[in-house]
C-alpha cells in the first residue's frame, strides 16, 4: 500500500476472468489508474479496516461481488456501513448472481446500487463503463468528515 | 357381458355391505319386537285360561244344576208314590215345592246354557218331560184323591207310562249332562294345547331373541375393533403423510439451492469463454483471418446461447415450484398490458395484433401473464417471415372452463409431430430459422397445469397454428 495514492474505484472480486474484463473496460476509458482489485472479502477487510487503513483515502465507489469464499460481500458491506469513515461511501454490488434474496439483502443493508453481470461481453463492457463513468465522474461524494 | 356382471357384483358387494353395517340395528329392532310379541301373547294367553276357568266352572254349575233337577223329580216321584200308597197329605208337601222351584232352576239352566243352542233343545224337550211327568203324577193324585182304590193310582205311577216317562228323563238328564262333560274335557284340551303352545312361544321367541341380540352384540364388538384398527391405520398412515410431506419440503428446498448455485456458478465461466474470445477478437484482430474470426463468432454466439439455455431452464424449474397466490385476474386487461408491451420488442412491432373480449381467470397474476408472454412471444416470431403477421386473441367458455386462444398466420407445424411441441428443449424448428430454447410452451404448459388446466394445439405447415389454454371457471379445481 502507497501513502497519498488516490484510489477513486475499489473493485472486490474473486474470479480473475471477471476482474481481467472489468478492468479492461474501464481502462479503456482511462479509469483503471485509480483502481485497487482485492482478492475477497477478507483482504477487502484488512485493506478497508486494517492496520493501514487510516492511509486510505475514500474511494468513489467499492465495486462488491456477493458470491466469494471466506467473507462474502454481504458481510463486507455491513462493515463498511457501520464504519463512521466509510457509511457515506457508494457501494456497487458487481454480481453474478440475480437472487431475490441477494437484491434484497444488499439494499437492506445499504447498497447504492445492484447489478447482474452480463454474460455477454458487448453488455458487460457497456455496463462496466457506464458504472465506471456514472459513479466516478457523474455521481457526487460526501467529502470531509463523517456523518454527525 | 362383462359389463353386466360389473355392475351385478357391483350391487351385490353394496347390497352385503350394507347389511353388515345395519345388521345390529335390524337386529336389535327385530328382537324387541319379537320380545312385545311374546308379551302380547302372554298376556293374551293368560286371559284366555281366566276366561276359559270362568266356562269351566260354569259347566260344572250347570251340571250341578241338572242333577238338582233331577233329584227334584225323583223326589216328586217318591213323594206322588208315598201318597198313593199311603194316602198321607204329608207327602203331598214335597210335590208342591217342586212345582214351585223347578220352573225357576229351569230357566236358570236355560241362562246359562243360552249360548248352546244343543242345550237349548234339550232344555226344552227336557222342560215338556217335566210337564208330562207332573200332569201324569197329578192325576194318579187326584184319582187317589176320589176313589179310595189304590191300585189304580198306584198303577199310573209305577206302572208303565209313569216308569217310562221316568226312564226317559233320567236318559235326557244324562245326555245332557254328557253334552256338557263333553264340552268341559274339549274345553280342557284347548286350554292345555293354548299352554302349551305360549309355553313354546316364550321359549323359542326369546332364545331367538337372546340368539339375535347375541349376534348383534358380537358383530358390534367386531365393528368396534375394526374400527379401532381403522383408526390406529389412520393415524400411522397420516404419520407417513407427514413425513413425506416434510421429505417433500426438505426436497424441495434443496432443489431451490440447487437452482440458486447454477445461477450463478455457470454463468463466469460462461461469461469468460465469451469475453476472452471477445478480447482476442479485438486485441489480435489484425493477426486472424477471415475464417479465424469466424470460429471465434461460433465461439462467443454458443455462449450466448447456453446463457439463454441457463435462464430458460431456471425460468422453468422456478415456474414449477413457486408458490401460487391465487385471485381473481382480468385477463383481458393482463393480456393487452402484455400486447403493449411485447409491441416495444422487434418482433411484435409491425404485428397486427387484436385482443377480443376474454372472460377474467381465477389463478396466480404473475404466472399467467408468463403464459401470455410466451404464446404471444412465439406467435410474433414464427409470424414474423410474413409480410404482415396477423395475431388474434380470444376465449370461448364451454362448460366449466375458459378455453383462450392465440392464433397466427405464421409458418404453423406439422401435426405429425404435435407430441414434442410442449416438450422441454423440444423444437420443431431449427435454431438457424428461428431462435429460441423451446422451454417457453413447456413453461406454459407447466404454469396451465399447476391451474388445473390443459394445452393444446393446432396447426398445418405454412398456414399458421392457434394455441389453446382451459383454466377452470372461478371454484374449479385448483393446484
Amino acid at each position: 500500500m502507497t501513502e497519498f495514492e488516490h484510489i477513486d474505484i475499489v473493485m472486490v472480486e474473486d474470479t480473475a476472468t471477471d476482474a481481467e474484463m472489468t478492468i479492461r473496460a474501464l481502462r479503456k476509458r482511462g479509469l483503471a489508474n485509480q483502481l485497487i482489485w482485492l482478492k475477497d472479502g477478507s483482504e477487502a477487510l484488512d485493506y478497508l479496516f486494517g492496520a493501514d487503513a487510516a492511509h486510505n483515502t475514500r474511494p468513489k465507489v467499492i465495486l462488491l461481488d456477493v458470491k466469494m469464499p471466506k467473507v462474502d460481500g454481504i458481510e463486507v458491506l455491513r462493515r463498511i456501513r457501520q464504519d463512521d469513515n466509510l457509511k457515506l461511501t457508494p457501494v456497487v454490488m458487481l454480481t453474478s448472481s440475480a437472487e431475490e434474496r441477494d437484491i434484497v439483502e444488499s439494499y437492506r443493508l445499504g447498497a447504492n446500487s445492484y447489478i447482474v453481470k452480463p454474460i455477454d461481453l458487448e453488455d458487460f463492457d457497456r455496463v462496466v463503463t457506464e458504472i465506471g463513468l456514472y459513479w466516478v465522474l457523474v455521481n457526487k461524494t460526501a467529502n470531509g468528515g463523517s456523518a454527525a | 357381458m362383462p359389463s353386466h356382471s360389473c355392475l351385478s357384483d357391483a350391487m351385490l358387494a353394496s347390497f352385503l355391505r350394507h347389511w353388515r353395517t345395519r345388521f345390529p340395528q335390524y337386529a336389535i329392532l327385530a328382537s324387541l319386537i319379537v320380545l312385545a310379541l311374546i308379551a302380547a301373547n302372554s298376556l293374551f294367553s293368560i286371559n284366555e285360561f281366566q276366561h276359559r276357568s270362568n266356562r269351566t266352572i260354569h259347566s260344572y254349575e250347570v251340571k250341578a244344576k241338572l242333577e238338582a233337577a233331577l233329584s227334584s223329580l225323583k223326589d216328586v216321584q217318591n213323594a206322588a208314590r208315598g201318597f198313593v200308597i199311603t194316602g198321607k197329605p204329608e207327602f203331598l208337601a214335597p210335590l208342591e215345592e217342586a212345582k214351585r222351584t223347578l220352573p225357576a232352576t229351569l230357566s236358570a239352566l236355560k241362562k246359562m246354557t243360552a249360548d248352546n243352542p244343543l242345550q237349548q233343545k234339550n232344555l226344552e224337550t227336557f222342560e215338556r218331560q217335566v210337564v208330562e211327568v207332573f200332569s201324569v203324577l197329578e192325576n194318579a193324585i187326584e184319582l187317589k184323591k176320589k176313589s179310595a182304590d189304590a191300585g189304580a193310582a198306584a198303577r199310573l205311577v209305577t206302572g208303565g207310562a209313569g216308569n217310562r216317562l221316568m226312564q226317559a228323563i233320567r236318559a235326557h238328564v244324562q245326555a245332557m249332562q254328557d253334552t256338557e262333560t263333553a264340552l268341559l274335557s274339549q274345553r280342557e284340551h284347548q286350554a292345555s294345547l293354548s299352554i302349551l303352545h305360549t309355553k313354546r312361544f316364550i321359549l323359542f321367541g326369546t332364545l331367538a331373541a337372546y340368539f339375535v341380540i347375541g349376534g348383534a352384540f358380537w358383530i358390534i364388538v367386531h365393528q368396534m375393533r375394526q374400527r379401532r384398527h381403522a383408526e390406529a391405520e389412520l393415524t400411522r398412515s397420516n404419520d407417513a403423510l407427514l413425513l413425506h410431506t416434510r421429505q417433500l419440503e426438505s426436497s424441495n428446498k434443496e432443489l431451490e439451492s440447487f437452482s440458486y448455485s447454477i445461477s450463478h456458478d455457470l454463468r463466469i465461466p460462461l461469461r469468460a469463454v465469451s469475453g476472452y474470445a471477445r478480447m482476442l477478437e479485438e486485441d489480435y484482430a489484425d493477426k486472424i483471418d477471415e475464417e479465424g474470426q469466424r470460429l471465434l463468432n461460433v465461439i462467443i454466439d454458443n455462449s450466448k446461447r447456453m446463457g439463454v439455455l441457463i435462464d430458460d431452464l431456471l425460468a422453468f424449474s422456478r415456474l414449477g415450484r413457486a408458490n401460487m397466490s391465487l385471485a381473481e385476474v382480468d385477463m383481458q386487461a393482463l393480456a393487452e398490458q402484455v400486447v403493449t408491451e411485447m409491441r416495444k420488442r422487434e418482433e411484435c412491432a409491425h404485428a397486427d395484433i387484436e385482443v377480443e373480449s376474454v372472460p377474467p381467470a381465477w389463478g396466480d397474476r404473475a404466472l399467467l401473464r408468463q403464459v401470455w408472454v410466451n404464446l404471444l412471444a412465439n406467435a410474433c416470431k414464427y409470424s414474423s417471415t410474413r409480410e404482415q403477421s396477423r395475431i388474434h386473441i380470444g376465449a370461448t367458455i364451454e362448460g366449466d372452463e375458459c378455453v383462450y386462444a392465440i392464433s397466427d398466420n405464421g409458418v404453423g407445424f406439422d401435426m405429425q409431430y404435435y407430441g414434442k411441441l410442449f416438450g422441454v428443449f423440444q423444437r420443431l424448428h431449427s435454431a438457424e430459422e428461428f431462435p429460441g430454447t423451446g422451454v417457453g410452451l413447456a413453461i406454459v404448459q407447466r404454469v396451465v397445469a399447476r391451474h388445473g388446466g390443459r394445452v393444446w394445439a393446432e396447426g398445418k405447415v405454412d398456414q399458421g397454428a392457434t394455441f389453446y389454454f382451459s383454466l377452470p371457471v372461478k371454484g374449479g379445481n385448483r393446484d
